[in-house]
C-alpha cells in the first residue's frame, strides 16, 4: 500500500478518486489472471477514454471496464455504465483493434463489466462480479 | 455450427410467403444484425430473440451474428418470425442440433420477452404456403390453434415457449399436436336481424329475396324509421351457407387482417360489414405503404351495408366501382400491388333528403327542391348504374305494426338456394356462381326469353332511356326472379318487376 500513500493529495491526506480506481483495477487484472484471463494491456488510452484492460480468455478478446462502488453508493455499479460511456467504449475499443489489430483473424470479441465491491470496512477486502458481454456493436 | 437456415413465413397482400431465415454466427465485433428488407416490427425481434434466450435458459452468444430473411427484395413485415430466428440462432450456436426437425417445420410466432410465444396475423394463410411449399410441418402460437385446425396434409403443432421448442428440436420432447375437426359455430347465432321480427314491407322483403337469389346489389331509399338498416341485416341470414372453399378463402382474409374472432375455426357465416360513412377510400378498398385488405375485401362473400349513402364522399364511392365492377380490388402502392378478392353484395340505404320525408304518405318533407337534389347527386350516375335493384322502403302501415312477421330467414333461405342451385347449373363450367357476376356475355348466351319478354325489354328499353349496362342488369335480375320461380325461361311479369326495381335508378331525381 505504500504505492498509494504517495499519491495522496498530501493537504488533507485522502486518496485521490484516481489513485483509488487505479487500486481497484490493479486487484481487478489480479481477480481476472487466476480467473483464466491472460492480461495483455492495462489502461490502453484513446481519444474517446481509456479501456481499463486488455485480457485473452480462451478464445475471446475481452475488454474490459472496472467499476468500483462504495457499498453505501447509491447508483449500481451496472447503472454507473450510462449510454454515453457505452458509446465511448465502443470507440475506444475500434481505435484499439486498429492500432494493434486482432491477435487472429475471427477472434470472438466481448466488453465485460468487472464490478469491485468492498466486503467490510474500507480495506477489508473486495468481492469481484464480472458480468459479460454488456456492450453490442450493432 | 455456424450457420443454420431455417423457415418462417411473411403476409404479402392477403397470401403467406415462405421466408428463408439464414443466421450465420462469427468473430468480430458482438451483435444481433437482421438484414432482408425487415420493416420496424421484424427488426425489433432483436430485442425480443436476445430476451427470450435469455429468459429461457440459452444465451445469445456473444459474437458477431447475421440475419438474413430470403428472399431478399421482398418486404417482410410482423413479429412472427421470430420464433424462426431465435430456432435459427440457437441452431447456429451448437445449442440444439440442426436435424431434420429443423428443416422439415415453419416456425411462426412472436416471442415475448419470457420465452412464451404470442399468436400473430394470418397464421392460416402461411400455414397454407408453408404446406404447399412442401414443408412437412408447421408450428404456430398455441393460441392460433384454431385457425389451422381444420387444415390437411401438414403435420401442425402448436409452440407454448422457446423452452418447449428447443427441446422438441433437440428430440427430447414432442410438441403437442393441433387439434383436428372443432365443432363449427351453429349458423343459427350467425344473422342479427330474422326476416319475422320486421314487420309489414312485404315489397321490401321480396325485393331483397330476389337481390340474394341472384347476388344483386340493392339500393333502400326511404324515411328514417322505415326499417332499411334492419332489412339489411337481414340478408346474411338469407344468403345460402359459405361453400368450403368460400369459406376457406373468407377465413384467410379475417386470419391476415387479424379480426378472427378468438378459438374459432372456419368461419362458416358470411361476413357483414357496415362502415361509417367518414370512412377513407384506403380504408374501404385497401391501401397503406404495405397494402392491406379494406372493407370490400373483409365483406368478400358477404354484404357491405353502406348506410347514408350520400354522406359518403363521392370519391370513396368511386373507387368503389372496380371492386364492385370485377370482384376484386387492384391496390397499388410504391412498395407493392396487391389484388384482392372482393365479391360481396352491396346494400346501400339513404333517405330521399335531407330531411327525410320526401314523398312520405304522412309527414311533409321541409327541404327546398335544390336542396334535395343537392343532396341526392351526391351519388354519381355511374355509380347508381351499377345497383341492380333500387328499392323504396315505406313508412311501416300501423296496422301492420302488431300483425305477425310473416315468413322466417330460414323458409326464405331455402327458396334462394334453390335459385341458386339452378344458376350453378347454368352457368357451370364459367367459372361464376350467379346471375349477378354474370357479363354481358352470359346474359347474351344463357338467359332464354319468351316472345313477350322480349317485346316488353326493348320497350323499356327505350322508354326509360336504359344505358346498354342498365339493359343487362334488367336482364340479370329478371332471370334471378325466374330461376326463384322455378321457371326455365324468363317471362313477361318477371322482366316487369325487373324493370320495376330500376325506374327511379335511370329515372328523374
Amino acid at each position: 500500500m505504500s504505492a498509494v500513500r504517495d499519491l495522496t493529495d498530501g493537504q488533507q491526506g485522502r486518496i485521490s478518486a484516481r489513485a483509488k480506481g487505479l487500486v481497484k483495477e490493479e486487484a481487478a487484472a489480479r481477480y481476472l489472471a487466476g480467473n483464466g484471463h491472460t492480461v495483455l494491456d492495462r489502461n490502453f488510452r484513446s481519444r474517446y477514454g481509456e479501456i481499463d484492460i486488455v485480457t485473452r480468455q480462451g478464445e475471446f478478446l475481452v475488454f474490459v471496464e472496472v467499476r468500483y462502488r462504495k457499498r453505501s453508493s447509491l447508483v449500481t455499479a451496472e447503472e454507473s455504465v450510462t449510454r454515453e460511456k457505452a458509446r465511448r467504449l465502443k470507440l475506444a475499443v475500434r481505435r484499439y483493434l486498429a492500432e494493434r489489430g486482432l491477435p487472429d483473424a475471427g477472434v470472438p470479441i466481448r466488453v465485460d463489466l468487472c464490478v469491485v465491491r468492498d466486503t467490510g470496512p474500507p480495506g477489508a477486502g473486495s468481492a469481484f462480479e464480472i458480468i459479460p458481454g454488456i456492450i453490442e456493436f450493432t | 455450427m455456424l450457420f443454420a437456415s431455417v423457415t418462417s413465413a411473411t403476409i404479402a397482400g392477403i397470401e403467406g410467403v415462405l421466408v428463408r431465415v439464414e443466421v450465420d454466427v462469427s468473430g468480430g465485433l458482438p451483435g444481433l444484425e437482421i438484414v432482408g428488407l425487415a420493416d420496424i416490427s421484424v427488426r425489433e425481434a432483436r430485442q425480443r430473440v436476445r430476451s427470450a434466450l435469455h429468459n429461457s435458459g440459452f444465451d445469445l452468444p456473444s459474437r458477431r451474428i447475421t440475419v438474413n430473411l430470403a428472399p431478399a427484395a421482398l418486404h417482410k413485415e410482423g413479429s412472427q418470425m421470430d420464433l424462426g430466428i431465435a430456432a435459427g440462432v440457437l441452431a447456429a450456436s451448437g445449442q440444439v442440433p440442426a436435424g431434420h426437425r429443423l428443416q422439415d417445420y415453419c416456425f411462426l410466432g412472436e416471442l415475448a420477452l419470457d420465452g412464451n410465444v404470442r399468436p400473430v396475423k394470418g397464421v392460416l394463410a402461411m400455414a397454407l404456403a408453408a404446406r404447399d411449399g412442401g414443408k412437412a410441418g408447421i408450428v404456430v402460437p398455441e393460441d392460433n390453434e384454431a385457425e389451422v385446425s381444420f387444415l390437411r396434409g401438414v403435420d401442425a403443432r402448436m409452440g407454448r415457449d422457446l423452452a418447449g421448442l428447443a427441446s422438441f428440436l433437440q428430440g427430447k420432447t414432442d410438441l403437442p399436436v393441433v387439434s383436428r375437426n372443432r365443432p363449427a359455430r351453429p349458423r343459427e347465432t350467425a344473422s342479427a336481424v330474422d326476416l319475422s321480427e320486421i314487420r309489414g314491407q312485404k315489397a321490401a322483403k321480396r325485393a331483397i329475396e330476389v337481390a340474394c337469389a341472384g347476388g344483386h346489389n340493392l339500393l333502400l331509399s326511404g324515411p328514417p324509421g322505415a326499417g332499411k338498416s334492419m332489412l339489411a341485416r337481414a340478408i346474411p341470414g338469407i344468403l345460402p351457407d359459405l361453400t368450403p372453399e368460400e369459406s376457406l378463402a373468407v377465413t384467410m382474409i379475417y386470419s391476415v387482417a387479424g379480426i378472427l374472432p378468438p378459438g374459432e375455426g372456419l368461419l362458416t357465416s358470411r361476413p357483414f360489414r357496415a362502415p361509417h360513412h367518414t370512412v377513407t377510400a384506403s380504408a374501404l378498398v385497401g391501401g397503406g405503404p404495405a397494402p392491406r385488405p379494406g372493407e370490400v375485401t373483409l365483406a368478400h362473400r358477404g354484404v357491405l351495408f353502406l348506410d347514408e349513402l350520400p354522406e359518403f364522399p363521392p370519391s370513396v364511392l368511386n373507387a368503389l366501382r372496380q371492386p364492385l365492377e370485377d370482384g376484386v380490388a387492384v391496390v397499388t402502392r410504391s412498395r407493392a400491388t396487391h389484388t384482392f378478392p372482393s365479391r360481396f353484395l352491396l346494400v346501400a340505404a339513404m333517405n330521399p333528403c335531407p330531411c327525410g320525408y320526401y314523398g312520405d304518405d304522412l309527414k311533409e318533407c321541409t327541404c327546398t327542391e335544390h336542396a334535395r337534389k343537392q343532396y341526392v347527386s351526391r351519388v354519381s350516375g355511374p355509380f347508381l348504374d351499377r345497383l341492380d335493384i333500387h328499392l323504396e322502403v315505406g313508412r311501416v302501415a300501423a296496422g301492420d305494426l302488431t300483425a305477425a312477421g310473416g315468413e322466417s330467414s330460414l323458409e326464405v333461405r331455402e327458396r334462394i338456394c334453390e335459385a341458386r342451385k339452378r344458376q350453378e347449373r347454368r352457368l357451370a363450367g364459367t367459372g361464376m356462381t350467379c346471375n349477378g357476376e354474370m357479363g354481358a356475355k352470359e346474359v347474351a348466351a344463357l338467359v332464354t326469353l319468351s316472345a313477350a319478354a322480349r317485346k316488353l325489354v326493348f320497350d323499356a328499353f327505350t322508354r326509360l332511356k336504359l344505358s346498354a349496362r342498365a339493359y343487362y342488369r334488367v336482364l340479370k335480375v329478371a332471370s334471378s326472379i325466374a330461376d326463384l320461380e322455378g321457371s326455365p325461361r324468363v317471362e313477361e311479369e318477371q322482366v316487369a318487376e325487373a324493370v320495376s326495381y330500376r325506374q327511379r335508378l335511370s329515372g328523374e331525381w
